[in-house]
């Protein structure tokens, strides 16, 4: 909760990289970046830890890191994959180092959950679009291939551990994969051109 | 036989082997139309995290700003200057850029998380530390350096196994000269694992980069092998 109305958005924020380079001298611009990607990684870490007090753990690191100064280079993508690829690339570790095993996952995973708000208006930029968007589209997905995706994204399971999981056959998951991953690219196209 | 759209579909969800990765990332450089066709499969993938964007609880703002707020500003900062990390903080943040550098797919988010933890079992604890990531044909890996405690720590992978007589080599180019680092051979898996100690004294000049050569002859000054991966 970055932002109310009594604190309106700026007409013109200034852009990620600015704030990043005023970061390392001024922690004050940590503000801005949060209200910028805090709903992204927070509800990242959340669906990969199914844990809300982890998730606020790991939201506090990705964003001290942030601070530590990282080798973030604008000009190799944004910073909202950069933070996306270093909170689930955090968080599934923390996952696998918990020890949590396959059959646990059997019985408890469902689906990731979804969130109990939608995105505020803190989460701007392309964010809130993009979000309703792939929402959609994920719940559009057969729930196969949607459970599929999600094990593969927010677990970082193989396709045969994803079987194994589901006691399904291999063949099977893969074509869930494929499907998903495919109907997710028809429905999205105009976000990937 | 899997169609190359299949194969495309398997690279990207990290379901091929080094090998058949290898394999289809050479046939993908010489294929405009697969490569444009993984790429939109890498972007949708990359959409999926946008799904669970979430209004984080209030109370977060406020704990996670006080949080970088503790974190100290350094007293000047140049490009160039180490910065202070924590090890494992380190070993994220290289394995994320890693992945960015290479274009964030799951196959090297899976492998990046390994070379995370590897790094951050081998040096634990906080202190001064530069990072370089090396590449060249298929191999990939971390190179970090810690100035204050003089050492260094390397994780490469995709590495050729080599005869009894070579050995890999790494060096620092500092100026005009380059900075031997380390003599290691590389596992029957293709790894090298390993710490070395950083002659500090010899950086006389900012480290341009680091690189590996495949060495067979007595070590000299200067490398004399081919150079078979090196820091962008």
């Amino acid at each position: 909760m970055g932002r109310t109305e009594h604190d309106p958005v700026p007409a013109a924020d200034p852009p990620d990289d600015v704030l990043l380079r005023t970061l390392g001298t001024d922690r004050a611009a940590l503000g801005p970046l949060y209200d910028r990607y805090g709903g992204l990684v927070f509800g990242l870490a959340r669906a990969i830890l199914q844990s809300q007090e982890e998730a606020e753990d790991l939201t506090q690191e990705v964003f001290v890191t942030l601070c530590q100064g990282t080798t973030f280079d604008a000009r190799r993508g944004s910073l909202g994959a950069f933070l996306t690829t270093l909170t689930r690339s955090r968080a599934i570790d923390r996952l696998r180092s918990r020890g949590r095993r396959l059959r646990l996952l059997r019985a408890s995973w469902q689906s990731a959950p979804p969130p109990d708000r939608p995105a505020g208006p803190a989460d701007r930029i392309a964010t809130r679009e993009s979000s309703a968007r792939v929402r959609n589209a994920m719940a559009e997905l057969p729930a196969n291939e949607r459970r599929a995706l999600e094990m593969v994204y927010y677990q970082g399971l193989t396709q045969a551990e994803i079987a194994a999981t589901l006691d399904a056959p291999l063949g099977t998951v893969k074509s869930w994969c494929r499907r998903g991953l495919l109907g997710l690219r028809d429905a999205l196209g105009d976000l990937v051109e | 036989m899997t169609s190359p759209n299949d194969l495309a579909v398997e690279y990207v969800l990290g379901e091929l082997s080094p090998e058949d990765a290898a394999t289809f990332e050479r046939r993908v450089a010489t294929d405009a139309a697969l490569a444009e066709e993984v790429r939109k499969l890498r972007a949708t993938l990359d959409l999926v995290p946008f799904a669970t964007v979430t209004e984080p609880p209030a109370h977060l703002r406020a704990r996670v700003l006080a949080a970088g707020a503790a974190v100290p500003v350094p007293a000047r900062a140049t490009r160039r200057a180490p910065r202070r990390v924590v090890w494992s903080q380190f070993a994220a943040a290289a394995a994320a850029m890693l992945a960015l550098a290479l274009g964030f797919d799951t196959y090297r988010v899976r492998r990046e998380l390994g070379l995370e933890r590897e790094l951050t079992a081998m040096l634990q604890e906080p202190n001064i530390v530069r990072s370089f990531a090396l590449t060249g044909g298929g191999a990939y890996g971390t190179v970090a350096l810690d100035l204050d405690a003089k050492r260094g720590a390397v994780v490469l992978k995709g590495l050729r196994a080599l005869p009894a007589e070579e050995r890999y080599r790494l060096w620092a180019q500092v100026g005009d000269k380059s900075v031997f680092c380390g003599e290691f051979g590389a596992s029957a898996a293709g790894t090298i694992t390993a710490q070395f100690p950083v002659p500090v004294e010899s950086y006389t000049a900012p480290i341009a980069k680091l690189f590996l050569t495949r060495e067979s002859a007595p070590r000299g000054p200067e490398p004399t092998g081919p150079t078979v991966m090196e820091s962008a």
